[in-house]
C-alpha cells in the first residue's frame, strides 16, 4: 500500500509541474498580441476498487484549455473589416483634401480670385506692361495649382495601386500560412493534442485578413478553418487561393483569383474596399469637378479673349470665334492637367487682348474677362460658388467618413477590451495560481517524504 | 468583470490617445490661429471662408482701382485748373491789346501768347503713370500735335475713348475726360466704318467764330474692295458753302487709310473767312473692319489751339484781333468749368464708393475672423482643461499599471 502513496505523490508532482509550465507560459505571453490565456483543467485519477472500497489514485491533467469567447472573436472579424475600411478611406480622403490646400493663400479659390482680379487691374491700366506681367504670373500660379492637384491625384492613384498590390501579396501569404496551420492543427489533433498556440496564430491571421477584406469564417469538425473572401474561396483544409490586382481598360481596379480574372472578390468592407472605391469612384469624381472648372476657365477666357485686340500697332485679334484663323487665345487649352498659357503671350505680354475697340488704352475686353468671376458660367452658378459647393462635398465626405471611423473604432475598442478581459493574461491571477501550484507541489513532496519515513520505519524493524 | 493586464494597458492607451488628440488639435488651432484648416474641419465653414475671401479680394481690388482712379481724376483736375489759369491770362491779353497804349509793347504780348500756346499743347498732352490724361484710350500717340502744315490737329485715333474702371460688383466708372469733349472744334472721325457698307453718311454741326451754326455732311461711298470716295459739304440751309472730295485707299491688313487722294493721309484745315469758319477736318483716324459701323464724327468749329495760334499771328502782323476770338475763349472756359465740375462729381462718387468699400472691408474682415480664426481665450482654457486631464491620466496610470501581486510576495 505504501507504493500507492508514492504513486499518488509522483503523479501530483508531475501534474503541478505541468500546471506551473502553463502558468509560466501565460506569464511569458502577457504582452503577445492575439495570445489566448490557457487554463489547466485538473481531474482526479481513475480510482481503484478493492471489494466494496474505492481507493483514490490522485490527480491528473485532463486538458489545457484556451479561454476564449467565440462570439467576441466573430464580432471582431466583422468590425475589424468595417473599421479598416472607414479608416483607410479617411486616410486617403485626408490626402486628397490636403492637395486642395483649402482654405489658404495657395488654394484654387484664392489663386482664381487673383487671376480674375489681375484682369480687372489690366482693365484699369491696359497700357502698363507691369499689370500684364502680373496677370501672366497669376495665370501661371493658377495653372500650377491645377497641375499640382492633378499630379497629386495621379501620384496618389499610383501609390494606392502599388499599396493594393502589396497588400494582396500579403493576403496570399497569410492564406498560405493558414493552410499550413490547418494541416498542423489537424495532425496534432490526430495525436490527441490540442494545439492552442497554433490556433492562436491562425486566429491572429484571420483577424489580420479581416482588416483587408470582408471575411466569413467557418471551422469544421476536423478543426479546419475555411475563409470566404467577398464571395471568393480563400482557404480550406487543403487549399489556399492566390489573388491579384487587375485594372480594366476604363481604369477601374478589381481583385480576382490569380488564375481566373472573372472570379473577382465582391468588396464590401476592409482596406481593399476603401482603396478600390476611392481609386475607382472618389478620385475620378473629384478630378472631374476640377477638370470641369479648369476647362470652363479656359473656354470662357478664350471665348472673350479672341474677340479683343492686342496691344500691338496695328492691333491683332478681333475674331468672332476661337476657331477663326488668326484668333489669339489666352490659353492654348487645358492640357495634361494644366492651364497652358499661349506661348505668344508668355513671350510678349502685348498679345494680351485687353482692348475691345483696338484702342491701346481700352480695357473693356479685360473688364469682360474679369467679370467672368461674377457670371454664372458653370452649372448655373459662378466659378467660386461651384468650387465652394465642391469643397462642401469634399468636406462632408471626409467628415461623414470620419464619423464612421469614430463609431467603428468605439465598437472595435470595446470588443477588443472584451476579448482582453476574457482571454488576456492577468499577472495577479497567474501569480495566485503559481503560489497555489507551488504549495500543492510542496504538499505532494511532503506526502512522498512521509511515505519514505514510513518505509524507513518498516525497514528499521527488519 | 475580469481585468487582465492587457485590458488595463489597452484601456489606458485608448483614453490617453483620445486626450492627446484633443490637446494636439487645440495646439494646432492656437499656433495657426485658424480653426478651419481643411474642408473637413467644417465643410460649410470652409465654403464660407472661400466666399468671404473672394469678396475680400474683390473689395481689395476695387479699393486699389478707386485709389488709382482718384489719383487720375485729381491729376486731370489739376491740369484743367492750369489750363483755365493760362486761358484766363490769354483772355486778359486780348482785352489789354484793345488798349492802344499796350500796342507799344506788343512784342511782350506776342511772347506771352506763344508761351501760353506752348503750355496749352503741353497740358493737353499731360500724362499720369504713362497714360495721356486726355488721349481717350490711346496711350501710344500724343493726343494733340502741331503738324508740318503749321496748324494743330488731333493725332490720336481714340481720343474719344472712355477709360472704364470697375469699382463695384455692378459698378463701372469712366474716370477720364475724353479729349474731344475738352478740345472741341476738330471735325474728327473715330471708330470703325464697315468696309462692306456701300454708302454711309455722317452729319455734324460746324460752328463759326461768331457762333453761327452750319451743317456738315460727309458721304462715304465704296468704290472698290479697298477704296472709298468721301465728299464733305458745309451747308448753310440749302446752300452749299464748301465741298471737299477725298479718295481713300485702305490697307486691308491694317484696316487703316494708307492714302488720301494718292498722297500721305493728312488732315485738312478749312478756313472760310467770309463765314467766320475755321476748323480742322480729319478722316485719318477711321478704321475699316468687317464689322458694324461704330464710327463717330465730332462737331467742327474753332478750337482753342488754332485760335490761340491765329491770335498770335494777328498780333505778330499788328492786326486787330476781332472780338469773335474772345467768344471762343469764353466758350472754352465755360466748357472747361463744366468739365472740372464733372471731374469733381466723378471724384466725389469715387470717394463715396471708397468709403462704402472700406466699410465693407471692415465687415468682411470681421466676418472672416469670426468664421475662421481661433477663439484664443477659449482655446487656451480648453487646452488647460485637456492638459489637466492628460496629466491626471499619466499620474493615475503610473500609479496603477506597474503594480501587481508580485510587488507584495
Amino acid at each position: 500500500m505504501l507504493s500507492k502513496v508514492f504513486d499518488i505523490g509522483r503523479r501530483s508532482l508531475s501534474a503541478y509541474q505541468y500546471a506551473m509550465n502553463v502558468t509560466s507560459h501565460n506569464l511569458a505571453n502577457v504582452n503577445t498580441e492575439g495570445f489566448t490565456r490557457q487554463r489547466v483543467v485538473f481531474q482526479s485519477e481513475t480510482p481503484e476498487y478493492h471489494g466494496s472500497l474505492e481507493w483514490g489514485s490522485g490527480v491528473k491533467i485532463q486538458d489545457i484549455a484556451r479561454i476564449k469567447n467565440q462570439l467576441v472573436d466573430s464580432q471582431l472579424v466583422i468590425y475589424n473589416s468595417t473599421y479598416a475600411d472607414a479608416n483607410k478611406k479617411s486616410e486617403l480622403l485626408s490626402e486628397m483634401e490636403s492637395l486642395l490646400s483649402e482654405p489658404s493663400e495657395v488654394g484654387i479659390s484664392k489663386l482664381m480670385n487673383t487671376f480674375f482680379n489681375s484682369w480687372a487691374d489690366v482693365a484699369a491700366n491696359p497700357s502698363l506692361s507691369a499689370y500684364r506681367q502680373n496677370l501672366i504670373q497669376a495665370a501661371d500660379k493658377l495653372s500650377n495649382k491645377f497641375k499640382l492637384i492633378n499630379t497629386g491625384y495621379a501620384q496618389l492613384k499610383q501609390d494606392m495601386k502599388f499599396e493594393l498590390q502589396e497588400k494582396v501579396n500579403d493576403l496570399n501569404a497569410k492564406l498560405a500560412q493558414i493552410k499550413i496551420l490547418n494541416q498542423k492543427i489537424f495532425e496534432a489533433k490526430l495525436q490527441n493534442v490540442v494545439a492552442n498556440d497554433l490556433q492562436d496564430q491562425r486566429d491572429k491571421l484571420v483577424q489580420d485578413i479581416s482588416k483587408y477584406v470582408n471575411t466569413k469564417v467557418s471551422i469544421n469538425d476536423k478543426g479546419h478553418l475555411s475563409l470566404n473572401l467577398g464571395g471568393a474561396f480563400g482557404v480550406d483544409e487543403g487549399n489556399s487561393a492566390e489573388f491579384k490586382v487587375n485594372e480594366t481598360t476604363d481604369g477601374k481596379l478589381t481583385i480576382s483569383m490569380k488564375d481566373d480574372e472573372n472570379a473577382t472578390i465582391t468588396l464590401k468592407s476592409g482596406e481593399f474596399a476603401a482603396i478600390v472605391d476611392v481609386y475607382n469612384n472618389t478620385i475620378p469624381k473629384f478630378k472631374s469637378t476640377i477638370d470641369n472648372m479648369a476647362q470652363t476657365i479656359v473656354d470662357k477666357v478664350n471665348e472673350l479673349h479672341v474677340q479683343g485686340f492686342t496691344f500691338h500697332q496695328p492691333p491683332l485679334g478681333g475674331k468672332n470665334s476661337v476657331n477663326d484663323p488668326g484668333a489669339i487665345k489666352f490659353f492654348d487649352g487645358y492640357i495634361n492637367g494644366e492651364l497652358k498659357i499661349n506661348d505668344l503671350i508668355l513671350q510678349d505680354d502685348k498679345y494680351i487682348a485687353a482692348s475691345l475697340t483696338s484702342a491701346p488704352d481700352n480695357g473693356e475686353n479685360a473688364l469682360r474677362i474679369a467679370n467672368i468671376a461674377q457670371n454664372n458660367v458653370i452649372s448655373g452658378t459662378t466659378l467660386n460658388d461651384f468650387y465652394s459647393k465642391f469643397l462642401v462635398e469634399v468636406g462632408n465626405e471626409a467628415t461623414t467618413n470620419q464619423q464612421k471611423v469614430d463609431s467603428n473604432k468605439a465598437i472595435l475598442d470595446q470588443l477588443q477590451l472584451q476579448r482582453d478581459s476574457y482571454a488576456g493574461v492577468s499577472i495577479d491571477e497567474e501569480m495566485t495560481n503559481m503560489i497555489t501550484y507551488q504549495r500543492s507541489y510542496q504538499a505532494s513532496a511532503r506526502v512522498i517524504k512521509a511515505a519514505d519515513e514510513l518505509l524507513q520505519s518498516l525497514l528499521s524493524m527488519v | 468583470m475580469r481585468i487582465s493586464d492587457r485590458f488595463l494597458t489597452n484601456s489606458f492607451l485608448t483614453n490617453l490617445n483620445g486626450n492627446k488628440e484633443q490637446v494636439s488639435k487645440i495646439q494646432r488651432q492656437i499656433s495657426t490661429n485658424s480653426k478651419i484648416e481643411k474642408p473637413s474641419d467644417s465643410p460649410t465653414g470652409a465654403a464660407r471662408v472661400v466666399r468671404l475671401v473672394k469678396q475680400l479680394d474683390q473689395n481689395e481690388q476695387y479699393r486699389n482701382a478707386i485709389n488709382q482712379a482718384i489719383e487720375f481724376t485729381n491729376t486731370s483736375a489739376s491740369v484743367l485748373d492750369q489750363m483755365k489759369e493760362n486761358g484766363t491770362r490769354a483772355s486778359v491779353i486780348l482785352t489789354e491789346l484793345k488798349n492802344p497804349v499796350n500796342k507799344m509793347i506788343k512784342g511782350n504780348y506776342e511772347e506771352q501768347l506763344k508761351n501760353i500756346y506752348d503750355i496749352f499743347i503741353e497740358l493737353a498732352n499731360s500724362k499720369h503713370e504713362g497714360r495721356y490724361l486726355f488721349g481717350g484710350t490711346d496711350s501710344v500717340n500724343q493726343p494733340i500735335i502741331k503738324n508740318s502744315a503749321g496748324y494743330v490737329e488731333i493725332n490720336s485715333d481714340f481720343i474719344d475713348g472712355r477709360q472704364m474702371v470697375k469699382i463695384g460688383d455692378n459698378l463701372d466708372q469712366q474716370i477720364n475726360l475724353q479729349g474731344d469733349e475738352i478740345f472741341k472744334g476738330f471735325a474728327n472721325f473715330t471708330g470703325n466704318l464697315n468696309i462692306n457698307e456701300a454708302s454711309k453718311t455722317f452729319t455734324n454741326v460746324i460752328e463759326g467764330l461768331d457762333g453761327k451754326k452750319y451743317t456738315g455732311e460727309a458721304v462715304f461711298t465704296k468704290t472698290g474692295a479697298d477704296t472709298f470716295d468721301m465728299q464733305f459739304n458745309i451747308k448753310d440751309g440749302a446752300t452749299t458753302l464748301y465741298t471737299l472730295n477725298q479718295n481713300l485707299q485702305i490697307d486691308l491688313n491694317t484696316n487703316r487709310i494708307v492714302s488720301i487722294n494718292g498722297g500721305t493721309p493728312q488732315s485738312v484745315k478749312i478756313d472760310l473767312p467770309a463765314n467766320n469758319i475755321s476748323f480742322v477736318f480729319d478722316t485719318r483716324h477711321l478704321t475699316f473692319y468687317d464689322r458694324p459701323t461704330t464710327a463717330k464724327f465730332s462737331d467742327g468749329g474753332p478750337d482753342i489751339f488754332n485760335t490761340l495760334l491765329q491770335v498770335r499771328q494777328l498780333v505778330e502782323n499788328q492786326e486787330e484781333v476781332p472780338s469773335e476770338y474772345s467768344k471762343v475763349f469764353d466758350k472754352f472756359f465755360s466748357n472747361l468749368t463744366d468739365k472740372i465740375t464733372k471731374l469733381g462729381n466723378i471724384t466725389n462718387k469715387l470717394n463715396d464708393t471708397l468709403q462704402v468699400q472700406d466699410s465693407m472691408n471692415v465687415d468682411l474682415t470681421d466676418l472672416l475672423s469670426k468664421t475662421k480664426d481661433t477663439d484664443v481665450a477659449k482655446a487656451i482654457v480648453d487646452l488647460q482643461y485637456y492638459d489637466y486631464i492628460l496629466n491626471l491620466s499619466y499620474k493615475s496610470s503610473s500609479m496603477i499599471l506597474p503594480k501587481s501581486l508580485m510587488d507584495f510576495i
